[in-house]
């Protein structure tokens, strides 16, 4: 059989119930929770991950989170509250702006700028972006996008000191929310959510304790494309269904292909599954319209992010042994 | 005293920025096993923690054996721009020049001589 598109359809339905009998499963015989607490950002992802939570556990048995900050998109709170409201979830809105101020997020973030771009600052807009695949082989080394009040734009390469510290700023972001999910899982003593799709867990686009952090992740196996095919088989808005992905961590608007992934979601997607399966790439080509030198090139940079994000996915490296907990 | 980025009136006579364009400084005598000796030693004190049997051959491939990733080789850049006073371009960045000792050394020292 040759290779299609088509490789991603699945039995969502079916698919559903399964997930929602092993969250059951995870919550209540291996954590010994109480419900779940999702952390709400209008994207896909955590929009699947509630309505799953609300069939498997009961919307009763759900909180969720609304946690924008100063960088958020506008949309992003009414967003999260539709998806809180489709599902019958009670939600919180917690601002992360001044917790994040408390931590210097925005300060740390706009030094290590400035180093880059002296100008920076009141009216500027940023993001950080990998060079694609129009690029040819290169180093995945990040690029500053910087607009200027005027509507310019510069771009530069990040040396290493100002892209370590812009990084390191930018992840109090996903660890601030994710203490505060803790906070209310503690409290309502429920499991916290992790909501990365396939792509992100593999290709670790997380941050590790932070966004990466979770008792459960109920998606993790799912391609993105049956992601979207699981929102709308689970009822979620419209409106989020039909936002191209964004990180939504960034001042300047941001696609997450132009920040992390080589291509489009849904071409990622097939590259990610043909990888998988041993699908050479001159098959997987002419589905994806691409080269097979480019989806080759797509291959290689996903093993490459495979293994130089394997450590976000490593527990503690313990010295010596401790069977009784190791078991 | 390490040369600062960005302080370059020592070596331009008061000039407190570079004149124009590409700014690169010659290091006089410099060949390709003086900086394959000093790129292996610097790998060794920052990727190995100072255990010299694991230096790379002057030909391992950095990524094949996933010694250096990407940002291991933004650290090696500052390296060499500090050490060499260079300048490495964006299109320059490529494993042609930096995906291993032999790679960068070659690199370094062609820019030495056109510079």
């Amino acid at each position: 059989m040759s290779f299609s598109a088509g490789v991603l359809d699945y039995d969502v339905a079916a698919e559903a119930d399964r997930i929602a009998k092993e969250l059951r499963h995870a919550v209540a015989d291996v954590c010994k929770r109480r419900g779940a607490v999702i952390a709400l950002s209008g994207g896909i992802d955590s929009s699947v991950v509630a309505g799953l939570c609300a069939k498997a556990l009961g919307p009763k048995r759900c909180h969720g989170l609304l946690m924008p900050e100063r960088d958020s998109s506008d949309e992003t709170l009414a967003l999260s509250q539709s998806v809180a409201d489709a599902f019958g979830i009670e939600a919180t809105h917690e601002d992360a702006t001044p917790m994040l101020e408390g931590m210097g997020c925005y300060r740390r973030r706009d030094e290590a700028i400035r180093s880059v771009v002296p100008d920076f600052g009141d009216g500027h807009r940023f993001k950080i972006v990998l060079p694609g695949l129009a690029e040819g082989k290169t180093y995945n080394v990040y690029y500053i996008v910087v607009e200027t009040p005027r509507g310019e734009r510069i771009k530069k390469r990040l040396p290493l000191k100002a892209y370590l510290q812009i990084v390191a700023a930018t992840n109090f972001k996903q660890r601030v929310r994710k203490t505060m999910e803790y906070y209310y899982a503690d409290k309502l003593h429920y499991v916290c959510t992790g909501t990365p799709n396939r792509l992100e867990y593999d290709q670790g686009f997380f941050v590790k304790n932070g966004d990466g952090a979770a008792d459960v992740k109920p998606i993790a196996h799912l391609y993105k494309s049956q992601v979207y095919a699981m929102a709308a088989h689970l009822g979620v808005p419209e409106g989020v269904r039909t936002r191209p992905p964004t990180t939504d961590t960034y001042s300047l608007s941001q696609g997450q292909d132009e920040f992390y992934f080589a291509l489009p979601y849904r071409e990622m997607d097939l590259c990610l599954y043909g990888k998988n399966h041993g699908v050479p790439a001159a098959e997987v080509a002419p589905v994806v319209k691409l080269t097979e030198e480019q989806v080759a090139w797509v291959y290689e940079d996903i093993a490459k992010k495979r293994a130089t994000t394997r450590y976000m996915h490593l527990k503690p490296q313990l010295v010596g042994e401790v069977s009784e907990i190791e078991a | 005293m390490p040369h600062m980025r960005g302080q370059y009136s020592h070596v331009t006579g008061g000039c407190a920025e570079p004149p124009s364009g590409r700014y690169r400084m010659a290091v006089a005598n410099l060949t390709v096993a003086t900086v394959e000796s000093d790129v292996t030693a610097f790998i060794v004190e920052n990727f190995l923690f100072g255990d010299a049997s694991e230096a790379p051959a002057r030909d391992a491939s950095f990524m094949d054996t996933g010694l250096i990733d990407s940002t291991g080789i933004l650290e090696v850049v500052a390296f060499l721009e500090e050490k060499y006073e260079i300048e490495v371009d964006d299109d320059e960045l490529v494993p042609e020049n930096f995906d291993s000792v032999g790679n960068i050394a070659g690199y370094v020292v062609k820019t030495q001589e056109e510079a």
